[in-house]
């Protein structure tokens, strides 16, 4: 492989966002994965594209990409499912009713479009819903995106514009010389790239030490449950007010119950299991939120990474005390603004003016 | 032996095999209302009779049989249809694997191989994912 | 029965393995607890008939008596039985998590024997969905367990032993077999019989199961294969081909059960990720044990036909072996009685396996059936995922069965992949031109069974729900 201009490492939806852009401006681009490109979180989320959960702080970045995942057909693929729905954050206490009211009262300061409506009105938006509640958030701009087909549509993508794809790869050494970057995996072989990007997901800490960087990120498994495939079971996005579940049901009928409730993994060995109170408790949100979900049968349970930084916010840019580096990830709700912050990324690659300075990972060294 | 003697051996064991089935055959003919009865019942005896009722039809059932045998002998073989092609599915591995033999069993989906038939069951079968 | 939170043992399966290993530890003083979903004891091959059959008849199946043994020696030795019980989670250490009609159970273990046979495998051909086409071992659980003739009029095709013995037992019944339709020669069914001579009783049965066949006159189609399937008004019509002049013989028929041989359930196995070898004689991918059936993870057992098919006859023996080990390495039976043990029971085994091998061999899926496959047919029966699909997927770019699946979506259904994960990476491999070993196997997802999700969550309070940190703002 000759003349690669950058070099994405992982290639999960920052990693290959950034790659996409970059190769759109004619750059020469080459992403590497030490697996198939988004088998990580990327392809195992739930997909869920929400400002109710989103973090304040990046709602500006979630807006704009769910611009963008709502025109895929425009920079992505044609082929993959996502869906423009209601989203409806419920309140089942008055202590929920009072997070739920703060919470969106600051959301909406930092400009997501979410109301706070009665339940009669809720229950107008989505009858499916349990009738108990105090009252919900209402935003229009939520929906999803079925997280599995995201490798097929961006391998797609990424070969349309010369991006060369390179798996089974596991980074193991970086070496820095002469204005060009070495990247060397376990069983030896090489690729060289002028420019680097640091987008390995739960794996950042790792590579991060290649280049001598030390920086915590913690790695969160978070379990997902699916049902099979069920008569219409709800119509809206769900979730609640503090923030622990997520509800969709796709076009296949099938329900996917999210919200981020712990397993317990082992990023080494890749081993991981849920806790079985966990699923149990997650079950039981998701039947008090739907309660004709009873009637379902869960198909399938697995388990997905989320990276976090320790003040939770990404870190995106240029990496201090090397040339021509660069980092993105650990962007809660990721998957929703993921395309959006590639984008971003890209610009300041190509030398564009680019505010970064919220996601600057100096801030978390010493 | 010799080639008669084979041969008259042969079809003694036809003829014999031949007049054991149809005695079976007509034995099987008397027991529940049906053009052909399929349950062997030489080894055991059934529980009794009961009712259930499928797509708001009442058939009669011996209790704690399995349900989709019962519906397969039945001419009741399409139990739902599949996601995509909306094909007609029924049993198939009767393991409890396939998934296919699916049903709402008083509105919830259940693998029919593994439920034994009590009085009164309501089942649907057919697009059960629109009804 | 009021069970134990902890068991010394934990057996998952009650078939001949399972309650071989169960019997062998409780004689050594071992606290046993035995899972099956089925509501008793016998697995597939000796399952027992529902709970309100009662017995009339002085005759009875061999099955029902072996069936009726292993429930009376488990019950004897005080071994706790789990029946009607579906594990849906097994986590290292080891936790079984199960549901029943009541709702869901948790049981603690340090030794855990996994004895959870097989799954049938079927080829796929055309409409091989159609309702009223189902296995041969369903017809065999049909026959034998729930006592009934899956139809009047029936046509059974596929390979090997069942093929034999379920056209024997409709028969014997009084059912029709209107054909049977084998991919093998009769030559290599000769030559089968030969190596069955070492099991002399089992030669006799044999011969005299082919016999019966033979004079009710059935038309056996050999080196054939079922080329297409349809629906007609009062049955099915099924499309007879024989592989080597690819002449067509149309039938019409009521039932047609068809069967390529077994494949061992690895649905533990894959979940708890220990490593796994393919071998095609033994039904596909198996997982790597030693002699003994240990596999590489502590306290983890496998053995019956999920260590690899070799049928029913050599299953106590080797539920046993299992056991012996597992006795050894809890240090409650020394060197020398497991040296003693166990010698005598692996060279039984060793003889049988001369035997398991020429059966094996009729239940090889030859190529043919493979390339029978046409681009409409319907692989994963779960999601309609077809042969075309999944080639698709091949020549973008997906290189193993994991990939496959997160592209195409076929094993993200009901069955999870345990109907057609064995055709899809012959099919895959054919297209790749590679191993089917090289595309590797699907990862093992908990629930291991659809889990109902009433018995999940059970009667709660909405402030009884597990309380977990809110998500940051």
């Amino acid at each position: 492989m000759n003349n690669i201009d950058i070099a994405v490492i992982g290639g999960g939806i920052n990693g290959s966002s950034t790659a996409l852009h970059l190769a759109k401006s004619g750059l020469k681009v080459c992403v590497i994965d030490k697996d198939s490109i988004c088998r990580g979180a990327s392809g195992v989320n739930a997909g869920t594209l929400t400002m109710h959960m989103t973090r304040a702080k990046l709602i500006p970045f979630a807006k704009k990409g769910w611009e963008l995942w709502m025109n895929t057909e425009k920079w992505l693929s044609n082929n993959i499912d996502v869906k423009k729905k209601n989203g409806l954050c419920l309140a089942f206490t008055e202590e929920e009713e009072n997070l739920l009211n703060e919470r969106s009262q600051i959301r909406k300061e930092y400009g997501a479009d979410i109301n706070i409506i009665s339940k009669t009105e809720a229950l107008k938006i989505d009858p499916n819903i349990n009738n108990k509640i105090k009252c919900a958030a209402f935003c229009e701009m939520d929906g999803y995106v079925s997280a599995n087909q995201t490798g097929d549509a961006y391998t797609k993508a990424l070969k349309e514009n010369n991006v060369e794809i390179v798996e089974n790869f596991e980074v193991s050494k970086i070496n820095n010389s002469n204005n060009n970057y070495e990247i060397i995996d376990v069983h030896g072989k090489k690729i060289n790239a002028n420019k680097i990007v640091l987008a390995a997901g739960v794996y950042l800490e790792k590579i991060l030490k290649l280049v001598d960087i030390n920086i915590k990120i913690k790695c969160f498994p978070q379990q997902l449950i699916v049902t099979e495939r069920m008569p219409e079971l709800l119509r809206t996005v769900i979730t609640v007010a503090h923030g622990k579940l997520s509800l969709k049901q796709f076009e296949n009928g099938t329900v996917l119950i999210g919200g981020g409730w712990p397993g317990k993994g082992n990023i080494e060995n890749g081993y991981n299991e849920t806790i079985p109170e966990n699923l149990i408790g997650n079950m039981r949100l998701a039947c008090h939120a739907i309660p004709n979900l009873k009637n379902s049968r869960v198909s399938r349970v697995w388990l997905g990474l989320e990276a976090e930084t320790d003040d939770a916010m990404p870190i995106i840019g240029e990496l201090p005390n090397l040339k021509n580096a660069f980092i993105i990830g650990s962007i809660h709700s990721g998957y929703t603004s993921g395309p959006y912050m590639g984008k971003l990324l890209s610009e300041k690659i190509l030398g564009n003016d680019v505010d970064l300075s919220l996601f600057d990972i100096r801030r978390l060294m010493n | 032996m010799g080639w008669r003697q084979n041969n008259y051996l042969i079809s003694y064991f036809f003829g014999y095999n031949k007049l054991y089935n149809l005695i079976k055959f007509k034995k099987r003919l008397t027991l529940l209302h049906e053009t052909v009865n399929l349950r062997i019942h030489d080894y055991f005896e059934r529980g009794k009779k009961v009712k259930i009722i499928v797509n708001d039809v009442t058939i009669e059932a011996y209790e704690g049989e399995c349900l989709s045998v019962v519906l397969f002998i039945t001419n009741r073989k399409n139990l739902r249809t599949s996601p995509k092609l909306k094909e007609n599915r029924g049993m198939f591995c009767m393991m409890g694997s396939c998934q296919e033999c699916v049903v709402l069993l008083d509105g919830k989906k259940v693998t029919s191989c593994n439920i034994f038939i009590k009085d009164g069951m309501k089942i649907k079968t057919g697009n059960l994912d629109e009804l | 029965m009021s069970f134990k939170k902890e068991y010394d043992v934990i057996i998952i399966g009650a078939g001949p393995s399972g309650v071989k290993s169960a019997l062998t530890c409780s004689k050594k003083g071992l606290k046993v607890l035995i899972i099956d979903s089925n509501g008793n004891s016998g697995g597939q091959i000796y399952r027992a008939p529902p709970k309100s059959y009662i017995k009339k008849s002085k005759k009875t199946l061999e099955e029902n008596l072996i069936q009726i043994k292993f429930s009376e020696d488990l019950k004897r030795n005080n071994i706790d039985t789990a029946y009607n019980h579906t594990v849906w989670q097994v986590s290292p250490g080891f936790k079984i998590d199960a549901f029943n009609e009541n709702g869901t159970i948790q049981w603690n273990t340090k030794n855990l024997i996994v004895a959870t046979g097989t799954y049938e495998k079927i080829i796929p051909f055309d409409g091989w969905t159609t309702p009223g086409v189902i296995g041969l071992a369903a017809s065999t659980i049909l026959l034998k367990a729930h006592q009934t003739i899956p139809g009047n009029k029936i046509v059974l095709a596929g390979n090997g032993p069942l093929l034999i013995s379920v056209a024997y037992y409709i028969l014997k019944f009084g059912g029709k077999v209107d054909a049977i339709v084998d991919t093998s020669s009769k030559f290599e069914w000769i030559k089968s019989m030969i190596s069955l001579i070492f099991n002399p009783k089992n030669f006799i049965q044999g011969i005299s199961w082919i016999l019966k066949i033979i004079f009710s006159r059935v038309p056996i189609y050999s080196n054939s294969l079922i080329k297409k399937v349809f629906k007609i008004e009062n049955g099915i019509s099924v499309e007879i081909q024989n592989i080597k002049n690819k002449q067509i013989k149309k039938l019409t028929t009521e039932v047609l059960a068809v069967g390529h041989g077994l494949t061992p359930s690895t649905d533990i196995s894959r979940l708890l990720k220990i490593n796994h070898t393919y071998n095609d004689l033994k039904g596909g991918w198996i997982p790597r044990l030693d002699k003994y059936f240990r596999s590489s993870m502590q306290g983890l057992y496998i053995t019956g036909d999920g260590a690899g098919i070799s049928g029913a006859i050599p299953a106590e023996d080797k539920g046993e072996l299992a056991a012996y080990a597992l006795l050894k390495d809890q240090n409650i039976i020394i060197e020398k009685e497991f040296t003693n043990k166990t010698s005598r029971i692996i060279k039984r085994l060793n003889r049988y396996e001369i035997f398991a091998k020429g059966i094996a061999k009729l239940n090889f899926t030859p190529k043919d059936l493979i390339n029978n496959i046409s681009e409409n047919t319907i692989l994963c029966r779960c999601e309609d995922i077809t042969k075309r699909d999944i080639i698709n997927a091949v020549n973008n770019g997906a290189k193993n069965l994991n990939q496959i699946k997160s592209w195409t979506r076929f094993g993200m259904g009901p069955c999870q992949g345990r109907t057609c994960q064995y055709s899809v990476a012959k099919v895959a491999s054919e297209e790749l031109k590679c191993n089917v070993k090289d595309l590797d196997y699907l990862t093992g997802r908990t629930p291991l069974r659809p889990f109902p999700l009433d018995k999940a969550i059970g009667d709660f309070e909405y402030d009884e729900i597990t309380k977990v940190e809110a998500a940051p703002l």
